[in-house]
């Protein structure tokens, strides 16, 4: 391209078409860093979809039981402030937590947010938990990954869960446990579901525990996910979401608990401007340079034609 | 602040592998990449493999040494399909997997139908006008109209002429304003997904040093390895 340019002269149109992506991720990862090592105060608006679900969540009691379905390591990282803010209110509230998985690697961020029960390990609320008197078994269980085998496994769990469910994920009977008088998908007050990949409403969950027994369904979407879950929000299956990074940064603010999404909210306002930026740059060299350079060339095998 | 050893290597190792994935933005292939893409999959089905055996060990060897023999059942459905393996003997898989989508299929119908058929277009029969709320009013509206556009636009057994023509068209632009969104929805998310990755190795604040330091040495060495001509040789 620089000899191109050596030999036509500089072109600004034909300049911005033809940007090295290098440059393009390199400023990404400037943006990123930069405004994580020096944040600056952006003003924040409260979402329809969070004012919803922190309405279903600020109503939690300490006698209510929560069903948990985690996320992947690579949805935690887009969810991260919803998961936690979440925790952090279920603990707060004193409600009970049933943590279940369908993927190896969600309960590994499960116990970086709570702790390890079997190590002792501690987790990002470790400190609440101990200042809340949060215990495991007491106030929250572990079930591991017991959400394998799809529609059968969600209809167990609803309508039968003694029969499916008997210990928890280190194979500790769940007898005596608050999980003792669970029968079914009505002894859960709420379902959160943080992180699934495409629209919840239409997952599971949804069908078998929120349409059927009427349970409180909230989710905490990843970007991908956000438009399908709509949906189910217009047809009252979700009751409330959390619209990924954005979503969590939002409870925060609500909670006035201050986490990684706030801090997250300047990457996310820039990055959007600096992706404005080189759509209308793309935009004008494409108009300005490529489309112009393809016509002329259509037109010059045209005439050749003739 | 004291780190535990356990964390620090656990930080450095997953910093030098996100720098060396990262080293793909140089365009072409670099020793670093390869490394960390085959740690990654090599690691990701050890711990699958590992997560599996424990599960089945959980879910299906501990209820039968309890006295749950029914359980047997589900080790034999699971056995059976490994048969899969002796081209001979592979008819017997087709036995665990009609159970399964039969099952799943038969459990699905019925909800399937409520959540994505019945309940949506109730969710489309909603008031044309609401009395003091103007967006409510103009939200209704284009839910309604934009929804009717899009239907006409997925009607291909007529002739579109006509009105159906210009609604098909209209409906069409609907449906490119919804993909717009969808688009700026996964860039949000994808770009909130870079911030946490990145937050977690820059927080807490004695990881900065490290992810500074990582990352200029795996990219001054993958340039060099570049400008000698050996990322070819080991890329």
């Amino acid at each position: 391209m620089k000899n191109m340019v050596e030999k036509e002269g500089f072109n600004l149109f034909k300049a911005m078409a033809y940007i090295d992506r290098k440059y393009l991720f390199l400023m990404v990862f400037i943006i990123t860093i930069g405004s994580l090592l020096f944040p600056i105060s952006i003003p924040i608006q409260i979402g329809k979809n969070t004012n919803l679900y922190y309405s279903y969540l600020s109503k939690l009691k300490s006698t209510d039981i929560v069903m948990w379905k985690g996320a992947t390591f690579r949805s935690y990282m887009e969810v991260k402030s919803g998961y936690i803010a979440t925790l952090r209110v279920i603990i707060e509230k004193g409600a009970k937590l049933v943590a279940m998985y369908d993927e190896g690697d969600q309960q590994s961020v499960f116990q970086m947010v709570m702790g390890n029960p079997s190590t002792g390990a501690s987790g990002i609320l470790t400190s609440l938990m101990e200042q809340k008197n949060y215990k495991y078994w007491d106030n929250y269980i572990d079930l591991g990954m017991v959400l394998l085998g799809g529609e059968a496994t969600y209809v167990s769990l609803a309508r039968n869960f003694q029969g499916y469910i008997h210990n928890d994920y280190a194979g500790r009977p769940i007898q005596g446990s608050f999980l003792e008088n669970v029968n079914g998908a009505a002894d859960f007050a709420m379902i959160i579901d943080s992180g699934p990949l495409a629209g919840i409403g239409g997952d599971f969950l949804g069908r078998h525990f929120a349409m059927d027994y009427k349970v409180v369904y909230l989710g905490n979407m990843i970007g991908v996910g956000i438009a399908p879950t709509q949906t189910y929000i217009e047809t009252g299956i979700v009751k409330g979401m959390l619209e990924s990074g954005r979503g969590g940064a939002e409870l925060e603010y609500l909670i006035g608990a201050p986490g990684p999404g706030l801090a997250a909210l300047n990457v996310m306002t820039l990055g959007h401007y600096y992706f404005i930026a080189l759509i209308i740059i793309g935009n004008i060299g494409y108009f300005g340079w490529e489309r112009k350079a393809r016509r002329e060339e259509e037109i010059r095998a045209g005439g050749q034609k003739k | 602040m004291i780190v535990s050893t356990y964390d620090f290597t656990v930080a450095i190792v997953a910093i030098f592998i996100t720098w060396s994935l990262y080293t793909q933005f140089l365009g072409k292939p670099t020793p670093f990449r390869s490394l960390a893409e085959n740690a990654y999959i090599g690691v990701g089905m050890g711990m699958v493999t590992v997560i599996n055996i424990w599960y089945m060990w959980t879910e299906g060897i501990s209820p039968i040494l309890r006295g749950e023999y029914w359980m047997l059942l589900a080790i034999i459905l699971s056995i059976m399909m490994f048969s899969r393996i002796i081209p001979k003997y592979n008819y017997i898989a087709r036995v665990p997997l009609a159970i399964a989508v039969g099952t799943s299929l038969g459990l699905a119908l019925r909800t399937q139908i409520n959540s994505n058929f019945i309940l949506q277009v109730k969710a489309m029969i909603i008031p044309l006008w609401v009395d003091g709320n103007l967006y409510q009013t103009i939200s209704n509206l284009t839910n309604i109209i934009g929804g009717l556009l899009l239907i006409t636009f997925f009607i291909y057994t007529t002739e579109q002429k006509g009105p159906l023509k210009h609604s098909s068209q209209l409906g069409e632009y609907v449906l490119y304003i919804g993909l717009g969104t969808l688009f700026a929805q996964t860039f949000m998310g994808r770009l909130s997904m870079f911030t946490g990755y990145m937050q977690q190795i820059t927080d807490p604040q004695w990881k900065i040093p490290y992810t500074i330091g990582i990352a200029l040495l795996v990219f001054a060495a993958s340039i060099i390895m570049d400008r000698r001509g050996l990322l070819e040789k080991y890329g």
